[in-house]
């Protein structure tokens, strides 16, 4: 049925079509669920139905290539997502439109703010939304690409924000990638399971945290459970939820020695083994906890912002400003590239930090020697910084800076809230983060919830898809 | 379509050498579905490669045993040896028939002498200054002519 020759956006329907209907396999066991299930069989069923009458429109996946929409189709991709995936909410008849569509954003891009009570939800709506965060965290395009390869599936494929190939042909990349994916949400549900949880909290806080996603069927999210081994479970799931896939693969082929070369690695072993002290200083001087306390505080929550998973084991409103400021550091500089994580990405950080120390050293330097800076990547090895990866990483990390700080103070504007506030929210929203120090909530008005829902989107496509896909199609506008 | 059906081994094959002739073969291999690796010296080689080119790509000298066993050669079926040097290709070539035992080892050379070189190892060579005689020969049919 489905093949090469089928029509890209009628695939990519079809399977966000049956991504819809999967919560449908938990009525067996929740049968009192089955009130709901007109509002995920509808739009499921006929999602699949549109899906499939496109593909009478021949139009192929060569065609896409040949216009140079790949951008443009991993947009759709998530644009109609977004969409469909809100209306199963319809279901849950106490929230306007905009909420239920900030949760369905919030849910496939893998962040994790939400603004439904999720304390007196039915179970299925619980699964679903995790399930929601599992299928963002690799991506549709990835999805499909299991099913078909063609020309421009390598395109689609780096369109939608993955840097890396893992095995020497596209579609088993892909493969790979999901298999690993798979593999660890069974190893974390049995890990978290025996860490004392029922078997539903286990596979739902497994996909989340994987996925960095950080959505919780708690309020007060991993800080419900007071239980230092579902801490210490969670935080290994969201450490390998932030490590870039090819690095993991290192891992799994038990080439270790390679794996710890990685400057990746060894940026992110820095980072924690800096910020996690200073955290532990500030809330022990600042917020007055014990030692052990902050420490287990700042360990828990130093991972859960890096990662940009966003489960929380406390309350930010009560946090000082200087645990605060590291909380914010960290989110901006989030995950591995080529993860599910979002940030600017580690890999973009370390870059301009290591081009920042060689601009200065070279200022000491006779001015004919040159030097050679190396980075480490888990598949090619040894690479030299120079050129177009480094100016992208630095125009990223720069365009980055500056939409957070105008998502900032909009959202000052909208929500009404101190400066602190708002930076913590907005980088929790453009990180795909997912940490809330109370902004974001069912009392939030659409406009804080609208600028919140854009922060996410460009976060997780990578800022350049989203404004490839919009010029791309005022072209196209134009031409008409 | 085919997630969970028989599994049939996919062709691994290995390019050493990104120039014209090694990067429009790594792209149409790879949309084949075959798995492909490229190796070029050059990091501004892998310019040449299309877009759609879903492979991996290694910045190592071909002849270089460590960064051959780092792609993987144990494992390879096919070995194309297409750089602009003949001594290179012609290295590598032994190298990979004589330590890995890979099936199907093809070489380029430019220079039609050293072709000899290669008798009787088992690899495959070819002389593009002699494909491109036959094939004016074939297109004028002077070939047949000769034998009246």
């Amino acid at each position: 049925m489905i093949s090469a020759k089928s029509n890209v956006y009628g695939i990519l329907m079809i399977l966000e079509g049956v991504m819809v209907l999967v919560p449908l396999a938990l009525l067996p066991f929740y049968p009192g669920d089955a009130v709901y299930l007109p509002f995920f069989a509808v739009p499921g069923g006929v999602s699949i139905l549109l899906g499939r009458l496109l593909f009478f429109r021949r139009k192929t996946l060569a065609a896409v290539f040949e216009e140079r929409e790949s951008s443009r189709v991993v947009l759709f991709a998530w644009g109609y997502g977004f969409l469909l995936a809100a209306l199963p909410f319809l279901g849950l008849r106490d929230y306007r439109f905009t909420q239920i569509l900030f949760e369905s954003v919030s849910g496939l891009t893998t962040t994790g703010l939400s603004v439904l009570d999720v304390e007196r939800m039915a179970h299925i709506y619980l699964f679903y939304r995790s399930f929601l965060q599992f299928m963002g965290g690799v991506g549709f395009v990835m999805m499909i690409l299991v099913f078909i390869q063609d020309k421009d599936s390598m395109e689609m494929y780096s369109a939608e924000g993955h840097p890396d190939k893992l095995m020497p042909n596209i579609g088993m990349t892909a493969k790979v990638i999901l298999l690993m994916y798979g593999g660890f949400l069974g190893v974390g549900t049995i890990l978290l399971r025996l860490g004392g949880m029922t078997l539903f909290d286990s596979v739902i806080h497994a996909m989340c945290a994987l996925s960095t996603g950080g959505f919780s069927n708690r309020a007060a999210s991993i800080g419900a459970y007071h239980s230092i081994r579902i801490e210490l479970v969670t935080v290994l799931l969201m450490l390998i939820g932030t490590t870039n896939f090819a690095a993991l693969l290192l891992l799994l082929r038990r080439k270790f020695r390679q794996f710890s070369r990685v400057s990746e690695i060894r940026f992110l072993a820095v980072l924690v083994a800096l910020f996690v002290p200073v955290m532990t200083l500030f809330l022990t001087y600042q917020n007055g906890y014990g030692i052990s306390e902050s420490l287990r505080l700042s360990f828990f929550n130093a991972f859960s912002a890096l990662s940009t998973t966003g489960y929380a084991t406390c309350d930010y409103s009560t946090w000082g400003a200087g645990a605060i400021g590291v909380m914010i550091l960290l989110m901006l500089i989030g995950g591995g590239a080529g993860s599910t994580a979002g940030g600017i990405k580690l890999s973009r950080v370390y870059l301009v930090l290591r081009s920042f120390f060689y601009q200065v050293k070279r200022r000491f330097m006779p001015e004919r020697q040159i030097q050679n800076l190396y980075y480490v990547k888990p598949i090619e090895g040894r690479v030299k910084i120079q050129g177009q990866p480094l100016e992208e990483a630095g125009t990223y990390m720069g365009m980055y800076l500056l939409l957070y700080i105008c998502g900032t103070l909009l959202l000052t504007l909208t929500a009404g809230c101190s400066l602190t506030d708002a930076m913590f929210e907005f980088a929790s929203a453009l990180g795909t983060v997912g940490l809330s120090i109370g902004v974001t909530g069912p009392a939030a008005n659409d406009a804080t919830l609208f600028i919140e829902i854009a922060g996410m989107l460009l976060g997780r496509l990578e800022i350049f898809t989203v404004f490839l896909g919009i010029v791309g199609l005022r072209k196209r506008i134009k031409r008409f | 379509m085919n997630l969970f059906g028989k599994k049939e081994k996919n062709a691994y094959i290995i390019i050493a050498g990104c120039g014209r002739l090694g990067a429009g073969l790594a792209a149409s291999l790879s949309l084949k579905k075959k798995d492909v690796i490229v190796i070029d010296e050059k990091e501004e080689a892998f310019r040449k490669l299309a877009a759609s080119y879903g492979g991996l790509t290694m910045c190592a000298d071909a002849a270089d045993l460590g960064k051959l066993t780092d792609a993987g050669i144990q494992r390879a079926d096919v070995f194309i040896a297409v750089t602009d040097k003949d001594n290179t290709n012609i290295m590598a070539a032994q190298l990979v028939r004589q330590l890995y035992g890979v099936r199907h080892v093809l070489v380029r050379v430019y220079d039609e002498e050293k072709i000899r070189l290669l008798a009787g190892t088992g690899i495959e060579a070819f002389c593009p200054a002699e494909l491109s005689e036959k094939e004016i020969n074939r297109y004028m049919n002077w070939e047949d002519e000769d034998e009246d």
